[in-house]
C-alpha cells in the first residue's frame, strides 16, 4: 500500500480553498449579512443604558466613556460570535447530512470553521466603522490601551476559538440526543451574562466574580475587552491567558472525545 | 476487494403510541428495543466485478452499503474493502471509494458544481493538469456542458445526479457504491447514468456495487446479483437465471382512449390491475409481443409499452415461491 508523503503546505492549500468555497457560499446571500448585523445590536442597546445609569452616579469604577468603551467592543466581540456550529451539526447528524463529509479524507471540522471565519470575516466591514465611528463620538478611543492591543487580539482570537470549540462540542451532542438546540441556548445565557456582555464582570457581586473569573465564559468575551481597556494587571493577564490555554486545551480533548465515540453511534439516517 | 464476514448491524429504536397520551407516556417512559438490520452477511467481491444488490424496502441493501463505506460501525463481524477496513476511515480507504446516493445531495445547493470541485480537487490532492483532464473527461461522458457552472438548485433532477457523479468520481476512486443512483430520473436520464457506470468500469477497471429499484440498471450493468431480506443474503448469483426462473412474465402497460370492459382484457393475460384508462397486463416472456400487437389491433389503445417487472415483484415471487432461492456463495 502506497503511503503519501508529507507535504508542509497541504493544510494552507485546503485551507484557501475551504475559504474560498465558504466566500462562494456566503456571497449566495448577501442581504442575510445585514439582517445578521442589525439584529446583534443588543450592546449598543446595552451601552446607551449603562452610560445613563453613569451619568446619573458613580457606577462602581466605570464611567460614561468606560461603558462606551466597553459596550462598543462587546458589539464588536458578539459579532465574531461562532453561530454555525449548534444548527449545522445537529442537522448534519440528525438527517444524515454528515454523511457526505465523512467520505472525504477532511475532518468535518475544517469546513465548518473556514465557513465560521468567513462568517465573521463578512460581519467586519460593516461592525469595525461602527465601532470606530462609536468611539470617537463617545471620546471612548481615550480608555483604549493600544499599547496592549497583540495581546488583545491573541485573547481575541482564543475566545473565539474557545465559542467555537464549545459550540462544536454542543452540536456533537446530537450524536445521543439528535437535538441540542436547548444547549446552545444554555451557552447563550452563559456566555452573554457570565462573559459580561450585559454589564461587565467588575460590577459583579465579589463572590461571582471569582466563580466567573475560574469559569470558561470569562474567556470567551470579557477577557479581550477587560485587556482592550487596560483593566487587567499585567500578572493577572497571564493568569488569563493560561486558563484561556486550559479552557482550548479542554475543549479540544472533548471535542475529539466526543467525536469518536460519537461515530460509534452515527446512524446515517435518511442519507 | 471486498469482503465481509458475520457482518450484522443492529439499530435501537424506541417505540410511541400515536396521540397525546401516547407522546405524554412516552416522554416519562421510551420503549426501546432492537432491530437486525443486516445480519451474519458473507459476501465476496472482486477487482472490478459490477455487483446489483437488490432486495425489498428495508431489506438492508443501504445499511451495508454504509458499513462498506464506513460511514457505520458494524455491530458484528469484519468487513475489508481494499485492505482497509472501512470503520477507521483512513485517508487511504477515503481516497479509494465513493459512495453516491440517488435520494441524497451531496454537493453545495447555492454554488455551481465546479466550486465544490475545486474544493474536492484540494482535498484529494489532485495536480491540476489532472483535475483538468478528468473534468473534461467527466463532462464529456456525462454529457454536462456548461452545467457545472450553473446554481446547483436550478438545475434538474438528472443534472443534478450527473454532477453529483462527476463529483463522486473525481478523484477517480477504485470501488464505486451506488445507491440508487437514477432514483427519480427520466428514462433518457436513467440510460445516460447507467452508459457512464458501464464505461467508468470499463475504462477504470472499478468495483460497482449498485442498489437500484429499477430492473433495467441491474439487467443492463449487473452480470452478478446479491438478493438480501430481512438482513439476510438469501441469493449470490447469475441474474438473468433469476430472472427467468422467478419471473416469466412482462408486463404491458397499456393505456386506452375510451374505457374498456376488464373482462376484455382477460384473453391477453393476467390482469393485475386497471385503474380509470391505464391497465396493466402480465403476459409470458414468449408471446409478449404478439399479444401487444392483438391488443393494438382490437382495442382503443392510446398508449403502450412492455415492461420488465419491478425488481420487487421479482423478489416477492421469489420468496413466495422458494423463500429462499440460492445458496450464498
Amino acid at each position: 500500500m502506497t503511503r503519501r508523503r508529507f507535504d508542509p503546505f497541504r493544510p494552507f492549500r485546503l485551507a484557501r480553498a475551504l475559504v474560498v468555497h465558504s466566500f462562494s457560499e456566503y456571497a449566495a446571500y448577501r442581504m442575510e449579512m445585514v439582517f445578521w448585523v442589525v439584529g446583534g445590536t443588543l450592546p449598543l442597546f446595552m451601552m446607551f443604558l449603562w452610560i445613563e445609569l453613569a451619568g446619573q452616579r458613580a457606577t462602581g469604577s466605570f464611567s460614561a466613556a468606560d461603558f462606551a468603551a466597553y459596550f462598543l467592543l462587546v458589539f464588536l466581540v458578539r459579532h465574531m460570535t461562532p453561530f454555525v456550529p449548534v444548527p449545522e451539526l445537529e442537522r448534519a447528524i440528525r438527517h444524515g447530512e454528515l454523511s457526505a463529509q465523512l467520505l472525504r479524507p477532511l475532518d468535518p471540522y475544517w469546513p465548518m470553521t473556514a465557513a465560521q471565519l468567513m462568517d465573521i470575516a463578512h460581519r467586519l466591514p460593516i461592525t469595525i466603522p461602527v465601532v470606530i465611528v462609536g468611539m470617537i463620538w463617545s471620546g471612548a478611543w481615550q480608555i483604549i490601551a493600544f499599547e496592549d492591543w497583540p495581546l488583545f487580539l491573541l485573547a481575541l482570537l482564543g475566545a473565539i476559538l474557545l465559542h467555537y470549540n464549545l459550540l462544536y462540542c454542543a452540536g456533537l451532542a446530537a450524536f445521543w440526543m439528535e437535538r441540542v438546540r436547548g444547549f446552545e441556548g444554555l451557552m447563550w445565557n452563559g456566555y452573554f451574562v457570565l462573559g459580561g456582555g450585559l454589564a461587565p464582570i467588575a460590577l459583579f457581586p465579589d463572590v461571582v466574580q471569582q466563580i466567573v473569573v475560574w469559569s470558561p465564559f470569562r474567556y470567551m468575551m470579557s477577557f479581550p475587552i477587560e485587556i482592550a481597556i487596560g483593566r487587567v494587571a499585567p500578572a493577572d493577564t497571564w493568569f488569563g491567558f493560561a486558563l484561556l490555554t486550559f479552557w482550548l486545551a479542554f475543549s479540544i480533548g472533548l471535542m475529539r472525545l466526543l467525536w469518536h465515540r460519537g461515530l460509534r453511534r452515527y446512524a446515517a439516517y435518511g442519507s | 476487494m471486498i469482503e465481509t464476514t458475520g457482518l450484522s448491524k443492529r439499530y435501537t429504536v424506541y417505540r410511541k403510541e400515536a396521540g397525546f397520551v401516547g407522546s405524554l407516556r412516552a416522554f416519562f417512559h421510551r420503549e426501546h428495543y432492537d432491530v437486525e438490520a443486516v445480519s451474519d452477511l458473507t459476501i465476496r467481491i472482486g477487482a472490478g466485478e459490477i455487483v446489483g444488490f437488490l432486495g425489498p424496502n428495508g431489506a438492508g441493501k443501504t445499511t451495508t452499503l454504509k458499513m462498506l463505506s464506513g460511514l457505520l460501525h458494524p455491530s458484528s463481524g469484519s468487513v475489508r474493502v481494499a485492505g482497509h477496513t472501512p470503520k477507521e476511515r483512513d485517508r487511504e480507504f477515503l481516497r479509494s471509494i465513493a459512495l453516491v446516493m440517488g435520494q441524497k445531495m451531496q454537493l453545495h445547493w447555492d454554488i455551481p458544481a465546479t466550486d465544490s470541485f475545486l474544493v474536492l480537487k484540494t482535498i484529494y490532492d489532485i495536480p491540476d493538469a489532472d483535475y483538468r483532464a478528468r473534468l473534461d473527461e467527466l463532462v464529456a461522458m456525462l454529457d454536462l456542458g456548461d452545467l457545472v457552472n450553473r446554481p446547483i438548485r436550478r438545475l434538474s433532477l438528472g443534472e443534478r445526479m450527473k454532477c453529483e457523479l462527476a463529483a463522486a468520481l473525481l478523484h477517480r476512486p477504485r470501488i464505486l457504491f451506488l445507491d440508487e443512483p437514477t432514483i427519480g430520473l427520466d428514462v433518457t436520464a436513467q440510460a445516460a447514468i447507467r452508459n457512464f457506470i458501464i464505461d467508468y468500469n470499463r475504462r477504470y477497471g472499478a468495483t460497482v456495487l449498485i442498489t437500484s429499484h429499477y430492473m433495467a440498471d441491474v439487467t443492463a450493468l449487473a452480470r452478478r446479483v446479491l438478493v438480501i431480506d430481512l438482513g439476510r443474503l438469501v441469493f449470490d448469483g447469475d441474474l438473468q437465471a433469476l430472472i427467468e426462473r422467478h419471473s416469466p412474465d412482462k408486463i404491458l402497460r397499456v393505456q386506452f382512449a375510451e374505457e374498456v370492459a376488464p373482462d376484455r382484457l382477460a384473453r391477453f393475460g393476467t390482469l393485475r390491475q386497471i385503474e380509470g384508462l391505464v391497465a396493466e397486463i402480465a403476459v409470458p416472456r414468449a408471446i409478449v409481443a404478439r399479444q401487444a400487437a392483438d391488443i393494438l389491433a382490437s382495442l382503443p389503445v392510446a398508449d403502450i409499452a412492455i415492461e420488465e417487472p419491478a425488481v420487487e415483484d421479482v423478489i416477492r415471487t421469489v420468496f413466495r415461491t422458494t423463500g429462499a432461492v440460492g445458496k450464498p456463495a
